[in-house]
């Protein structure tokens, strides 16, 4: 798994101790299935400039590229993974 | 909808006495002097935390003219989406003229604030910090996008007005900045009494159509933009900007600081309490 898909799996599942970690896939469906909230989505666009440590690419914030861990790395990872 | 034409017309002739033209009416110096308050300590998003109290004067003085480009980002960002909803409502449906013609002055209002913010921000900021608000897509049963629009203007303007009325006649502060805030003051002093009126009786008209699982998601969801608003206040690009390496690691420290905590319940409590005494919240939401 890249580095920053692991980075974004632990976040959630530290910030929501309800998601069953075992359960949690590359594709799970985060805004359908209710794993991540709209407050939660600044957040993590807060963790994600923190992590790469430097701003995202503010045209890639939308709600389908937060559709899944796969669609978050593939919007915002700073470099190919 | 009779009382709010009523009012609807009364302030659409206090906007047509007190028209302004903020072209004419600001100043603006070449370069703002950094030995001066361009936002006021207390409002300060970090203070109260230790790394505020640790930070000397010049260096206080730096963080506030930050959170300034902030705070005028956020009326940026905000009144961008409030600009798109009230032309959206221009005309609308079954709605008295009186409404419309109010509309016009909100909307003329809106934008020629977004100009003064916009000024500042690239004149002494060189830039307008990024907005990582995102709406998600959602359903809506009949009148209640009407209505969350409306009371999202009351929430956000009331907060905004909380600082602009502190800011407005803090003599602390650097005149351009202290102008800025009286000047937006005066002008939403009117939108929030139409803002108030408007979303209570689109409240009182549709909620009586609602099933139980719409007023909830309504409670959710005001609960949620309260929220979300306040979370723009801090903003780890400020405190790198202002020179702190651990910008991110404070932001998570000041959103969950008590003394920061008790700031956003005492400033938020007006619009609160409004929202709960009209049945249009029914529970205080946790901050
Ligand atoms: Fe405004
Ligand atoms: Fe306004």
């Amino acid at each position: 798994m890249s580095t920053l898909k692991h980075q974004v799996r632990e976040w959630i599942l530290s910030t929501n101790p309800a998601v069953d970690g075992a359960t949690l896939t590359d594709e799970t469906p985060l805004l359908e299935q209710k794993i991540l909230s709209s407050i939660q989505l600044m957040d993590l666009i807060l963790f994600l400039e923190h992590v790469q440590g430097q701003p995202v690419d503010i045209d890639q914030v939308r709600p389908e590229n937060f559709h899944s861990l796969n669609t978050i790395c593939a919007a915002f990872a700073a470099t190919p993974e | 909808m009779e009382r709010l034409a009523r009012i609807a017309r009364k302030l659409s002739d206090a906007s047509v006495k007190r028209y302004n033209n903020p072209y004419a009416e600001f100043q603006w110096p070449q370069d703002l002097p950094m030995d001066q308050w361009h936002f006021a300590p207390e409002l300060i998003s970090l203070y109260g935390l230790e790394e505020y109290a640790a930070l000397n004067e010049p260096q206080q003085k730096q963080l506030a003219f930050w959170e300034a480009v902030n705070f005028f980002g956020i009326n940026i960002h905000g009144e961008k989406a409030l600009i798109g909803g009230l032309a959206e409502h221009l005309y609308y449906m079954n709605w008295s003229p009186e409404l419309s013609e109010y509309l016009h002055h909100f909307l003329d209002e809106e934008n020629k604030h977004m100009t003064v913010f916009g000024t500042f921000c690239h004149r002494y900021g060189k830039k307008v910090y990024a907005d990582k608000k995102m709406a998600l897509p959602r359903d809506y049963a009949k009148g209640e996008a009407d209505f969350l629009f409306f009371a999202k203007v009351v929430i956000f303007e009331e907060l905004v007005d909380h600082y602009n009325m502190a800011m407005g006649k803090d003599e602390r502060l650097h005149p351009l900045v202290q102008h800025i805030n009286q000047y937006h003051h005066n002008d939403e002093a009117r939108h929030l009494a139409f803002g108030r009126e408007l979303s209570k009786s689109l409240f009182e008209q549709w909620a009586p159509t609602w099933n139980e699982q719409t007023l909830a998601g309504v409670q959710a969801y005001l609960s949620n933009y309260i929220v979300s608003t306040w979370r723009e206040y801090y903003n780890p690009a400020v405190y790198a900007d202002a020179g702190f390496d651990n910008s991110y690691a404070l932001y998570q420290k000041a959103w969950s600081a008590p003394a920061c905590r008790a700031h956003r319940e005492a400033v938020s409590a007006n619009c609160i309490n409004y929202f709960l005494e009209h049945g249009m919240m029914t529970e205080r939401p946790a901050l």
